[in-house]
This record gives structure tokens, sequence and C-alpha cells, in this order.
């Protein structure tokens, strides 16, 4: 094979002569054979694209929540250039002339008014927008998902360390661009979060102020902020999530995929289905409908109506105001963490950092660990490309539960004003039960987690509506095995 | 034992109150509206505030031990017609919370009691009649977020207070109402009995009359906006978006993935 | 799997409504657009490529009974070994010069923080500007108009947000005039004539994270953050009773001038907003 396409390189005419007449009937060879031997010439392709076309990815339906992020990411990106070529990212003053009556010679920055022209005037673009919008939320939700399967199977542990560590950095980029672009188009919503965001950053002791003036440009609301957060947004974060997404998917393929233990299924080998054509017209298949129900999201359900919210102005805010769902924890953790500061040699270290740089740095610090961390905990050494099931590590699987249990409660508090609206209870009672909630129930959950996964784990192969309820409480001299 | 004989005594309070009423000039005692006889057409307001209004009022609207008087400096037309309009007022237990309602009377009838009403001591505002039609909508819009999105929301949808108050939605008021509300600054939390106008949950917002109608221009509009978008999902923001994002796209697009990664013919 | 054509109506089906709805999709955008229309029929051109695509391979294509080994991924020992060897015999020659390495690595080093330096250029120095507003003794207070406020205009019950004249929108200046009414003004020491004809005045940016404290309860006397909950009491120096808020909103001393308009009598006497690492220096 080998020798056969160098020998293309030398003598390719009486090469490719040879193969046509081997097909009986045919003059010419077939167009893709035409095509692959041109490429083949240039690149020595041939043996790359037999290996590539051959490769087994395993069916199984969890391994799909990666690819789903991966289209919702070129929804983003196709979406995103189209906004580009309308939004005007300043926060110069101009008075707006459009077709939106009620805001027709409000002052706006050019921002907001391209914003409102992007939605109103071009034809197409407010679905565009929409769409872009419902993108960004699917794309961190479907992240999640696929973090948290990769976690509760064990996906991480040698040899995928690393890929573990360039999806939590592309979470981390997610999470960052997606806060960058809710924040372009401002509107008084988001111009709230901004403001936040630099309150956050100024409390990081020490740096806090020369970080907060240098990345805004001086105190807030400063001029050069949109700009700077423009760049951020469709440039800088997209090409490095772009490029780390190519190593994702290189280690992915480099290191071929997990499996589930399954008769047939071992350490050793692979089964599912070649990438051409069964993998290629399901996958393919699959970011068509990602980008059918984001775009079908995009046109029937209205996201972000800035036109409503109004042109951000540092003395006016609305209410309720939250930010986009991903954010949501960070935003509970500020609402619920209680207001002590430390003052202490003339210095302080104010309340938002506690909640908002230290609960997310550490969030952040045990994600990028926890391959290590486990190890560090197992002992185990080896290399794994069969998965575990969650119910026979009841450990990660209890601290998983409580962990997932813990953001959750904080994603919920972030709501707290419209809970205390939409059942007519008392702000302060709804903050304080949010509170406790906080704490009580994740260890909760991952206490009741544990002892579910140990009686299945311990019981063989049952359903967990099967499983005796005697079974899942026992004393603790019982229990023989880790 | 102790229920009976609560009500036991609170009847023979209630007769006592009655009689005592019935002899002196005191304020009329307790009686659910709509128990009596239909009233007089000429003096309709007397009638309804005396069946009414007058047993925590007071006949004069001097105040009881169960309201507050209604002849202080922001009492008067807007305010009575206000509480009246919103369904706030009247109360069948002066325990319970003054709170928004369908209005319990005709338009005429309240008309009638506020007229009433206007007669006692106090020096408020009369109900105002605002022209929306006459405001300009982008100064409304501009006013509207100054002063009043803080707590209704920028999309009218309302919001929390503190102390268990609740900021309204403006869905449905009418302009009247608003422009009311903007001069006596109600909410009274009646648990209190001296709380009157200017001292309720919303401040007062004494603006000339060319504002006031942009305002309630701008409110007309949000109360019916351009949702151009699609379904408009209770503009409430990003709570609701990202339910949908969670519930329905992320949710749907994992049943899209199970059905893709399930063999034909496999038992899942 | 077989090759017969049962099963393939749902296919075709699938692949010719999209065709339907992309031919819609162009009559939409001609005829000026609709964005529900035209997100409906985007979910069926897409959704009918990819339902077509699924289904084809699903009921057309050989699924997941292909097995392929996995190669060892670590490498041979003889393999590491003359990897090493590679780059060690390398490593040699060019560690050999010593003072090329270093002055190589004193080179990159020097060049590094010098490429820090434009880093500064990005913005202002803090300074003192997170310690001062555009408040001076004797300056006006205005609204959002910039109309001069006159004191007998802030009536009990009222607020309204005022900035110094001259500089309407300023950010760090924006303050709540509330009207408290005769005799309920619990000054803190040393304030006692900053609120006068119960006027009063604190600075509108949230002690927290800085939202504007936007809602005024006259009942409860507090003011109120919509972005994370923190109450604050009007009539003891906007101190902080709920929520997430460790201090008080600074007060803006008041004065009334003889034409009857709020007066600022200086700055605020602390820094407004949000709390940093060297807020207590003067």
């Amino acid at each position: 094979m080998t020798d056969a396409a160098r020998g293309g390189a030398r003598g390719s005419r009486s090469e490719r002569e040879r193969a046509g007449v081997s097909l009986p009937g045919r003059e010419e060879p077939p167009f893709q054979d035409r095509i692959g031997a041109w490429l083949d010439e240039r690149l020595h392709l041939s043996r790359f694209a037999r290996q590539a076309l051959d490769k087994v990815f395993p069916d199984h339906w969890s391994f799909m929540f990666g690819e789903i992020a991966l289209y919702s990411f070129v929804v983003l990106v196709l979406t995103g250039v189209f906004l580009a070529f309308f939004f005007e990212p300043s926060l110069t003053p101009t008075t707006y002339e459009g077709p939106y009556e009620p805001l027709r010679g409000l002052e706006m920055s050019d921002a907001y008014a391209s914003t409102l022209r992007l939605s109103f005037e071009v034809r197409a673009g407010l679905v565009m927008r929409q769409t872009h919008h419902w993108a960004a939320l699917v794309f961190i939700g479907s992240i999640v998902v696929h973090l948290c399967r990769v976690f509760f199977t064990g996906a991480f542990r040698r040899p995928r360390e690393i890929n573990w560590v360039i999806g939590v950095t592309m979470l981390l980029l997610a999470l960052l661009n997606g806060f960058t672009g809710y924040s372009l188009p401002d509107d008084l919503l988001s111009g709230t979060g901004l403001r936040i965001m630099y309150s956050v950053i100024l409390s990081v002791p020490l740096l806090g102020p020369w970080a907060a003036f240098l990345l805004f440009g001086g105190e807030f609301p400063a001029e050069q902020i949109l700009g700077r957060l423009f760049v951020l947004h469709i440039f800088l974060v997209p090409v490095i999530l772009g490029a780390l997404l190519g190593a994702h998917l290189a280690l992915v393929w480099h290191q071929k995929h997990t499996q589930f233990p399954e008769p047939g299924h071992t350490e050793a080998n692979v089964v599912g289905s070649r990438l051409w054509p069964t993998y290629a017209l399901k996958s393919v298949g699959l970011f068509f409908l990602v980008a059918a129900v984001l775009t079908g999201l995009g046109g029937l359900v209205q996201i972000n109506p800035v036109w409503l919210y109004g042109p951000f102005d540092p003395s006016q805010v609305t209410s309720p105001a939250q930010p986009d769902w991903y954010l949501g924890w960070l935003e509970g953790a500020l609402r619920l963490f209680p207001n002590w500061e430390i003052r202490a040699f003339g210095f302080e270290i104010p309340e938002p950092f506690f909640p908002a740089v230290l609960v997310p740095g550490i969030t952040f610090a045990v994600l990028y660990a926890w391959p290590f961390l486990e190890r560090l905990m197992t002992k185990d050494q080896a290399e794994h490309h069969l998965l575990d099931r969650p119910r026979d590590r009841p450990v990660r699987t209890a601290f998983g539960a409580g962990t997932l249990t813990f953001y959750a409660s904080l994603f919920a508090a972030a709501s707290n004003d419209l809970v205390a609206h939409w059942f007519e209870l008392d702000i302060e009672t709804v903050t304080w039960f949010f509170r406790v909630l906080v704490l009580v129930l994740p260890p909760a959950v991952a206490l009741l987690t544990f002892l579910v996964c140990r009686a299945l784990r311990d019981a063989g192969d049952v359903r967990l509506t099967h499983l005796p309820l005697s079974s899942v409480w026992r004393p603790r001299a019982r229990s023989t095995h880790r | 034992m102790t229920a009976r004989t609560a009500v036991f005594v609170a009847v023979a309070l209630g007769i006592a109150a009655g009689a005592c009423t019935y002899l002196s000039d005191e304020p009329t005692p307790f009686r659910p509206p709509g128990v009596t006889s239909d009233v007089n057409a000429e003096q309709r307001g007397l009638e309804l505030y005396e069946r009414d209004c007058a047993w925590c009022h007071g006949s004069a609207g001097e105040g009881t031990s169960f309201g507050p008087d209604l002849n202080g400096p922001l009492d008067g037309g807007a305010y009575t017609h206000f509480m009246l309009a919103t369904g706030q007022m009247p109360l069948e237990d002066p325990e319970k919370r003054a709170a928004p309602a369908s209005p319990r009377y005709e338009a005429a009838d309240i008309d009638a009691i506020v007229r009433h009403v206007e007669t006692f001591g106090g020096t408020g505002p009369g109900v105002p009649t605002p022209s929306p039609a006459a405001g300009d909508i982008a100064e409304g819009a501009e006013l509207y977020l100054d002063n009043c999105a803080a707590c209704h929301s920028s999309t009218a949808v309302g919001g929390a207070l503190t102390s268990g108050e609740v900021v309204p939605d403006l869905d449905g008021v009418s302009p009247v109402v608003v422009a009311e509300a903007m001069l006596v600054g109600p909410g009274c939390p009646n648990t209190s009995r001296t709380c009157g106008p200017g001292e309720g949950a919303m401040p007062r917002f004494e603006l000339d009359e060319r504002s006031v109608n942009s305002i309630l221009r701008y409110i007309e509009y949000l109360q019916r906006p351009i949702d151009e978008g699609g379904a408009p999902i209770g503009r409430v923001g990003p709570v609701a978006e990202g339910a949908v994002a969670l519930g329905v796209g992320v949710v749907a697009l994992l049943l899209l993935a199970r059905w893709i990664g399930t063999r034909t013919g496999d038992r899942e | 799997m077989s090759t017969s054509t049962k099963g393939a109506g749902a296919v075709a089906a699938a692949f010719g409504a999209s065709v339907l709805a992309s031919a819609g999709l162009a009559i939409v955008y001609i005829a000026g657009g609709s964005p529900p229309i035209e997100g409906a029929l985007l979910l069926v051109a897409l959704g009918g490529i990819g339902a077509g695509l699924v289904l084809w391979a699903k009921r057309f294509l050989p699924v997941g009974d292909d097995v392929q080994e996995r190669e060892p991924l670590p490498s041979t020992p003889d393999e590491r070994a003359r990897a090493s060897d590679s780059f060690g015999a390398g490593a040699d020659l060019v560690a050999r010069r010593r003072l090329l390495v270093r002055l190589a690595a004193a080179a990159l080093g020097a060049l590094g923080i010098a490429a820090l330096f434009p880093i500064r250029s990005l913005g202002r120095a803090p300074g003192g500007a997170l310690f001062h507003t555009r408040w001076r003794a004797g300056v006006r207070a205005v609204d959002a108009s910039g109309t001069p406020v006159q004191a007998a205009s802030i009536t009990t019950g009222t607020v309204v947000t005022v900035f110094p004249e001259g500089h309407v929108g300023a950010a760090d200046s924006q303050t709540l005039l509330i009207g408290l009414g005769p005799g309920v003004y619990r000054p803190v020491a040393g304030r006692e004539d900053w609120a006068p004809e119960g006027v009063v005045g604190y600075s509108k940016i949230c002690t927290h994270v800085g939202c504007p404290v936007g809602l005024y309860q006259p009942s409860e006397h507090l003011l109120f953050c919509p972005c994370h909950q923190s109450a604050f009491d009007v009539l003891a120096g906007a101190r902080p009773v709920a929520g997430p808020a460790a201090r008080p909103l600074p007060q803006l001393p008041l004065t009334i001038d003889a034409a009857g308009y709020v007066v600022a009598r200086g700055d605020f006497p602390e820094p407004v907003g949000p709390g940093f690492w060297d807020r207590g220096r003067d």
C-alpha cells in the first residue's frame, strides 16, 4: 500500500491506468479516485484516509453530548459572523432615529443602536441574533452535561487527563465568552451585569483597583471597555476555543474513544460503527438537528428583547436582574453570602471577593485537579478504556451528586426575588431558606447517593426500582469492600 | 369549646358595638358589603360609604381603631379612587391585607364614594384626568426607566421588595390609576393603623402633566409591547430564558441523541 | 442490514419536507421576513436533513458491529530511549556553550519583561479616582434633565436621583434625595445638619457590587437594591439591615441656598460604591 502510493508519485500515469483498467466497462476511474489520486500525489493521503474512514466509534448515545456542544459552537460561529457584520462595538453616544418608535429620539450608544438595527431593520437579523443567544445557552448546557458524563463514568482517568484539562479550560472560556457576548448590546440589563463584574474585579485584594482600571480603561463606566469586550468575544476567546477544540478532538481521535463494559468490549478494542458511512451520517445528521433546534428557538421564542430593557444608563436599573443561566451559580453566591468584610491594617477584603472570586476559583481548581486528586485517593495508576458505571464508584458518584446539588442550589438562589414575588414571600425569608439549603442539601444528597450506589453495586445487576430498601441503609460492619 | 366561646364573645361584642353605634355617633360596626338592601340612587356615595367604609374610617373620615383617618394632607379623591379602583378597598375584615384585586363596585359607584370622601377634610389631589395620547412615548420611556423600572421592571412585570412587600405588575392597570399612584405613593402595609398616602411602599412622584402623560403612554405600550422575536415567555429575562434553554433546548437534544444512539430493534 | 427499500419513505419525506421549507424560507425572506415563520421553517429545513440522515443510517447502514483493536499508547522502551537520545545529543551540543545559553536566556527574559510594559497603556492609574466624586461645596443638585432641584419639591415620600450641576450622568456622583418629612431623621453623630428640612442625600451606588439602589420604600424607610437584595435604613445613616452589603451608603452633606435649591456642602465623606483593597487610605 505504502509502496504503491510512493510509486504513484513517480510513475503515476501507468499506476492510474492500471487502476482504471481493473474496473470493467469504464474508460475513466471513479470520480473519488481521480480526486483522491490528485491529492495523494501531493499529500500522501491514502493510508490516512483508509484508516480514518474505517475508524470505529462506539455507539452509546451519551457519547454524543460533546458533539452537541461542538455543533452548537459551529452554529455560534456561523451566526456570530453574520452579527459581527452589523454590530458596532462602540459606546459613542448617538441619537436613535430607527423604526422602533418607543425609543426614537433617545440618546444611546452605537452598540445599542446597532443592536436595535440588527433586530428591526436587518432582514433575518433578529433570527440570527436570537439563534446566537440560544446557541450560547445550549452550548454551555451541553458542555456541562458532557462534563457530567465524563466525570461520572471515570472517562478522565489515565490516559485522558490531558483532555480533561483541555475540556475544563474550554468550559472556562465558554463562560467568559458567554459573559462578554451578553454584555455587548449595552442594554440596561447587561450594563448592570458589567457593573457587577467591574466591582468583583475591584474586590480582589491588592490587585483589584489596578486590574479593574487596566481592563476597563478607567473608572466605570469607561468608554474603552466595549471595544475590548468585542475583541475578546469575536476574536481572542473563540480562536483559543477553536484551537483547544481541535486539540480535544485530535486527542479523542488519537487515543480512541472509551466504551462501556459489555460483552465483547475489552480494554484492548473499540466496538461500534465505522466512521464511513454510518457514523458520518449520524453525526452530520446530529449537526443538522442541533441547528434545527437552535434556529427553531431563535425564531419562535423571544430571547433578550433589549428594546424593552432600554439603553444602559449607570443611574438606572431594572428588576428582576439576573445574568444568563450559566452564571446563575455566581449570582446566587453573591446573593447568599453574608455581609462579611475583612478590614485590618488599613486594608480591606470586600465581601464580593469571597462569593464571586474565591468560589469560582476553588470550583475550577478542583475541576482541574480532579483526575490527579482521584488518583491520589485510589492509587489507581492503570490505563482505562472501559468506563465505570456510576454505581460501582459510590464515593465519586456521591461527591459528584453533592457538588452538582450545591451548584444547583446556588443557581436556584439567583432567582430569590422571583421566588419571593411569585409566591408572595418575604425576600429575607427566601434568602435564608436558600442559605440553609445550600449547606444542608448537598451533603444529604451525597450521603443518599453513596448509600444507594453502594447497595446497587453490592446487589449486582439490579435496577434502581427493584432495589430492596433494607439494602440501602446498613451498619458499617457489613460493608466489607469499598 | 374555646372556638365556640370566642365566636360567642365576638358576636356579643359586635352586637354591643352596633348598639352603641346606633345610639351614639360612633362609627358603624363591621358589616360585610352586600348584605344590606339597595342603596338610594341620589345618595349613593353617602350610603355606600356608610355601609362599607364608615365602620373603619368613621362617618366623617375621622378614622377608628380599625382603620386610618381620611383627612390627611394627601387624602382625597385620587387616593380614594386608587384604593377602590384597584380593589384594595373595601376590606371584608380589617385584619386582612389590602391587596390589588378586581374592583368591588361599578365605576359610577366608585365615583359616588369618591365624591363623598372629597367632602371630608383631606387636602390631597383630586382624581387626575390624564391623556396618554398627549404624551411623547420616547420621553415616557426615558422617564419610566429613570423612575419606575427599578421596582416595576423595565418590562412592567413587577418584582419583590423587602419586608414581604410585592411590586405589582402593570398589566391591565388603567392610566388614571397609574397617575394616582404617582401622586399619592400608595402601598401602605396595613400592619400600621396610621400609615396613609405618601407612606406606602411606593414613593410619590411629583411630575408635570406632560411627563405623566408620556410615562402613561409608555406604560400602555409596555402592556402590549412588540414581541418581534416570538413567544415572550413572561418577559422576566434570563431566568425564563435559561429554563427554556435547558428544559427545551438541551433536553430535546439529549432525547435526539438518545434516538440516534439507539439501534433499531434494540430493547432500549 | 438489508438493502430493501422498506423504510425509505420516511427518509424521503424528511428530505422532501426540508426542500419545501427551504423554498418557503426564500419566499418569506423576499416577502419581508417574520421571525416566528422563519424559525418554524428553519426547524423543518434543518431538522428534515438531520432526521433524514439519521434515519438513513439507522435503517440502511451497518451499526455497531465493527471491532477495532487499540494500539498500546506507550511507546516501546527502545523507541523511548531513542527519542531521549536524540534530544539529549542535541541538548549536549547546545549546553556546551554555557555563556551563550545564559545570554540567550537573559535576552529572552529581558524581552519578556519589556513586553509587559505596554499593559500599563491599557488604562489610567486608579489614583484618587475611586476616592472622589464630582460633588463640591456649593454645587447645586440637578435632576436627570439638568434642572436644579428645589428643596420644597422633595416632599415626604418622594425620591429623586440627582447629579452635581454640570455633571448630569456622572456615574460616581449619582445621589438619591429623599423627602423624610419633619422629625423622623435620626442623624449619625456629626451629621445633625446634613439633612435640612427632612431632605436627605445618599449615594445611589450600592456598597456591595455597585448596582443603583433604585428602590425606595417610604413605608419602611428602606432603600433596596434589586440586584442582590441589600436593604439600607434611610433613617439611620443608610445602615445596611439586610442582604450582602456590609457598609452604609455614603451620605452627602446638604444645605439649602437662599433661592431654595438643594446644594452640597462638600463631597461624600468616604469613597462611594463597592469596597476595594486600599479604601481606607486617605
